[in-house]
């Protein structure tokens, strides 16, 4: 059996952090902005997986296997939310979004 | 007979359970759409009592449990049940109750109300869930049960073009915050092995891994922070406020903050923060310190110029943030100990109930007039005498004067302050206090010497009433005998210490 070092491992979940901190801070269509938001919570989940095999106990699994639970939660949730904005505005893009600010 | 580990188990579960079954019920109770349906609220506030009694019932020796099993509190239990636990689901249950209350008659949910009461009740459990926990995992798996339940309120009133906006605000920085707690959680994990919060502690404190230490507890701060309004990351909090409707802005502030920042002190306090007294949590302290400053100053020079009633209370909201931050600096030192944990408990009780009352006010006078302009507040203490005085004690109270219980929770924190050594906490924090005295006074100003500029007759109704009885007693109650709540608070430490 092949095992990839650890360091590898921890390059490519930072790398794919970065990314998705670079998607939500850029992009301006909200279904982008959910996508980079899937791909921070799947930094996260490499991490717990490449760590878990590095320690003893079920916690790593356990948190990863949530995680993958919690992202499907948001999505379904976030998608629900893009449809009833894109009836109301007719479109999904964050900054044509200006109705409430502040007055002062 | 001799309760086993899984009765146990269920025992101490109880008030989470009620409220799963209660969110399942009022769904279904919920047939008769387009109909306004007193029944669902009454369902809602029945199961918050029985999970409240349930609560006290599990956590007091009027029924025994065998000794031989003990209630599973070891540091590898998943679950804790101590006085931190009991704290929390009383600030979880009791901002439930209020915010039932206070839209018993709301005419905002003409239809949507079984789905409004149903999502308080799950989010009010995740609260509960997530003061249990002393894992990581639940930790988190019950602040999103609250979050989530949350996104789906905010935009419950699909009608509207506000309720969206604020609901889409609200869920793309709620979810990106949500990942930089998980991303923080696990470099945590890959220092220390173990998803355990003591553990954690433990470890780290021993470990050289300062730097990446500090780099996960900020990526945890940073997620939190957005719930808690602290202030680098408050940006769209006063915006949500607007948009969203008064039952729901009532449960962001009172329950939705709480929880953000019970979650600040489960990781912080039970875990990284306790007095190790290495420069990890020194510098850590420094951080937080600068931005307590600064959350206080902009939280209470922003609610100086405000015009509507929803992004006053926010910013008020955010200026009561900055005084909480004061505990977790405090607590890193021995001496600032004790107060830090008196002054974060009280004042997490004592803004549940001042800003639950001024909201129920804001409710009833918001549904009279259709607006919640603040000059629609001038004369209103004789029209609605009750609401009046009741808004005037909840914003001194939050200003902090002595007999109420809102001057004792600040006077902790300056304690705190001052005996761990960071004293530019104790005087930013008097002067803004001195400052929340103006924007404060001039809205009791419209209340009692204004003349009234709507001819508007401002109902109350009874629910409401019973609401403000329950804050006005809390109030006063807790403000002239803040000892009986002290002796409650170094319990609390003492938990967090075990």
């Amino acid at each position: 059996m092949t095992t990839i070092d650890l360091p590898i491992i921890l390059f490519t979940s930072t790398a794919l952090f970065g990314i998705g901190l670079y998607g939500v801070l850029t992009q301006k269509s909200a279904i982008r902005i959910l996508i980079s938001v899937e791909i921070l919570l799947n930094s996260a989940n490499i991490n717990f997986v490449a760590f878990s095999t590095y320690s003893e106990g079920y916690d790593g699994w356990t948190m990863a296997l949530f995680v993958m639970a919690i992202a499907a939660a948001e999505a379904a949730i976030g998608i629900a939310i893009f449809l009833n904005v894109f009836r109301r505005f007719g479109s999904v893009n964050v900054p044509s979004l200006v109705g409430l600010r502040e007055e002062v | 007979m001799t309760l086993g580990f899984d009765t146990l188990y269920l025992r101490m579960f109880s008030p989470i359970i009620i409220l799963f079954v209660g969110v399942v019920l009022t769904f279904v109770a919920d047939l008769r759409k387009n109909e306004r349906n007193p029944l669902l609220p009454a369902m809602s506030l029945a199961f918050f009592i029985s999970s409240f009694i349930a609560l006290f019932l599990s956590m007091t020796d009027i029924f025994p449990y065998s000794d031989t099993v003990g209630v599973p509190d070891s540091n590898l239990s998943t679950f804790h049940f101590g006085d931190f636990y009991l704290f929390g689901a009383i600030l979880a249950l009791s901002a439930g109750v209020l915010v039932t209350l206070g839209s018993w008659y709301s005419n905002w949910f003409d239809q949507d109300q079984g789905f409004f009461y149903a999502l308080i009740q799950l989010a009010v459990a995740g609260f509960i869930i997530l003061s249990a926990s002393e894992n990581f995992i639940p930790l988190i798996l019950g602040y999103e049960i609250l979050s989530i339940a949350t996104y789906a309120l905010i935009s419950l009133k699909k009608e509207r073009k506000s309720a969206a906006e604020a609901g889409i605000k609200y869920f793309l920085v709620g979810s990106l915050s949500t990942s930089m707690i998980l991303f923080g959680t696990s470099i945590f994990f890959g220092l220390t092995h173990s998803l355990q919060l003591s553990t954690v502690g433990q470890v780290f404190a021993e470990s050289d891994q300062q730097v990446l230490g500090f780099l996960a507890a900020s990526f945890i701060f940073a997620g939190v922070g957005f719930k808690a309004s602290i202030v680098p990351f408050h940006a769209v909090i006063p915006d949500v406020y607007d948009g969203a409707d008064y039952s729901i802005v009532n449960f962001l502030a009172i329950a939705s903050k709480n929880a953000a920042f019970f979650v600040l002190a489960k990781i912080f306090l039970r875990g990284i923060m306790p007095p190790f007294d290495d420069e990890f949590q020194n510098t850590l302290a420094i951080a937080i310190t600068i931005i307590a400053i600064i959350t206080m100053i902009i939280g209470n020079l922003g609610a100086l110029v405000q015009t509507t009633m929803k992004r006053f209370l926010a910013y008020s909201g955010i200026s009561h943030a900055g005084f909480m931050l004061i505990a977790i600096v405090a607590y890193v030192s021995d001496d600032g100990q004790v107060d830090a944990v008196n002054g974060l408990t009280l004042h997490m009780f004592a803004y549940l109930f001042m800003t639950g009352a001024a909201f129920l006010v804001a409710i009833l006078v918001s549904q009279s007039v259709k607006s919640d302009e603040l000059y629609h507040y001038k004369g209103l203490g004789k029209t609605n005498i009750f609401a009046s005085f009741v808004l005037a004690i909840s914003f001194l109270s939050l200003a902090g004067i002595p007999p109420l219980i809102g001057f004792w929770s600040k006077f902790y924190l300056f304690k705190a302050a001052i005996e761990s050594g960071y004293y530019i906490l104790a005087i930013v924090g008097i002067i803004m206090s001195a400052v929340s005295f103006f924007y404060y006074g001039r809205i009791i100003k419209y209340m009692f010497a204004d003349e009234s500029v709507t001819e508007t007759e401002i109902r109350s109704f009874f629910p409401t009433i019973f609401g403000l009885l329950i804050c006005l007693v809390i109030m006063f109650g807790f403000g002239l005998w803040s000892d009986s709540f002290i002796s409650f608070s170094e319990d609390i430490l003492a938990d967090l210490l075990s």
